[in-house]
């Protein structure tokens, strides 16, 4: 599982995951969630390269993501697989962290 | 009654009348681990060799594997409170148009069950780490629990989905 991250404009912070987001993944990542999390005050998580997610991968995305809310900055989710989003929906995530798959609509809910 | 070969015989000898049912003619695989989150990265891949053989759909395995993941983790964290070296033993048995999991622990009891269905209004009110039961009812096609006498079995059974890369002859070759 690895993350990289990058600065676009509007003060947006956009944070790319790629691979699973297992048990193991989610180690891997937490801690630079953690800290981009710490400073960003919109953060798009792009999730089109992760394959898989469990629950301890979404704990990756809401533990973060909380944090930014808490500051009273915004996050959405971006172009989930299908089986990825599957298990957003069954979380019932979607319903406080919004999912998009076009890029220009997930920057413009960050606006 | 004759069993598997790989079928431990404190396994056969304590399975319900459901579980014979659902045992397979003549094959069954099995993956024992050690009770720690570390050693659960060996699933996955053991799910993929299974996949593979057995012509199991994507679909169908993203599902065995996110189910797995939470009864697993959970038996780690909660039944052996987060302390390696204890059994944890995981067994596969195809059947016709399904494909069954059994997951055996020694670990006080727990028995998983399903979570009152709860839409958070914000996501302050979420619990970060309280999906896993939540999944593992939405994703697999049936959980039972049984206890025994010396720890836990969550049998978990999926209905094997048809997509467009298996066949439907690789699949009858497979599980017939």
């Amino acid at each position: 599982m690895t993350l990289t991250s990058e600065e676009l404009e509007g003060g947006i912070t956009k944070v790319i995951l790629n691979g699973r987001l297992d048990i193991e993944g989610a180690a891997a990542v937490d801690l630079r969630m953690n800290v981009t999390a710490g400073t960003a005050k919109k953060l798009l998580i792009d999730l089109q390269q992760v394959s898989f997610i469990g629950s301890m991968g979404l704990r990756s995305l809401v533990v973060p993501a909380q944090a930014v809310k808490r500051r009273g900055g915004k996050v959405v989710l971006f172009g989930p697989t299908k089986l990825v989003e599957d298990v957003l929906v069954a979380s019932n995530l979607q319903a406080i962290l919004p999912i998009h798959h076009d890029l220009t609509d997930a920057l413009a809910a960050l606006a | 009654m004759h069993w598997p070969r790989s079928l431990s015989p404190a396994l056969s000898d304590t399975l319900s009348p459901t579980m014979t049912q659902l045992l397979p003619h003549h094959v069954l695989r099995r993956l024992s681990l050690d009770s720690s989150l570390a050693d659960l990265a060996r699933v996955s891949p053991w799910v993929g060799e299974l996949a593979g053989e057995f012509g199991i759909p994507s679909e169908t395995r993203f599902a065995i594997e996110l189910c797995l993941e939470e009864v697993l983790s959970n038996v780690v964290r909660h039944g052996y409170a987060g302390e390696s070296g204890h059994d944890l033993i995981v067994q596969f048995v195809p059947g016709d148009g399904d494909a069954v999991f059994v997951v055996e622990d020694r670990a006080p009891a727990f028995e998983p069950r399903p979570p009152a269905e709860t839409v958070p209004d914000d996501l302050s009110t979420i619990r970060p780490g309280g999906q896993g039961l939540r999944l593992l009812f939405r994703f697999a096609n049936s959980v039972a629990y049984e206890r025994l006498a010396d720890g836990n079995r969550v049998t978990l059974r999926f209905e094997l989905k048809i997509n467009e890369s298996v066949t439907g002859s690789r699949i009858d070759q497979g599980l017939s």
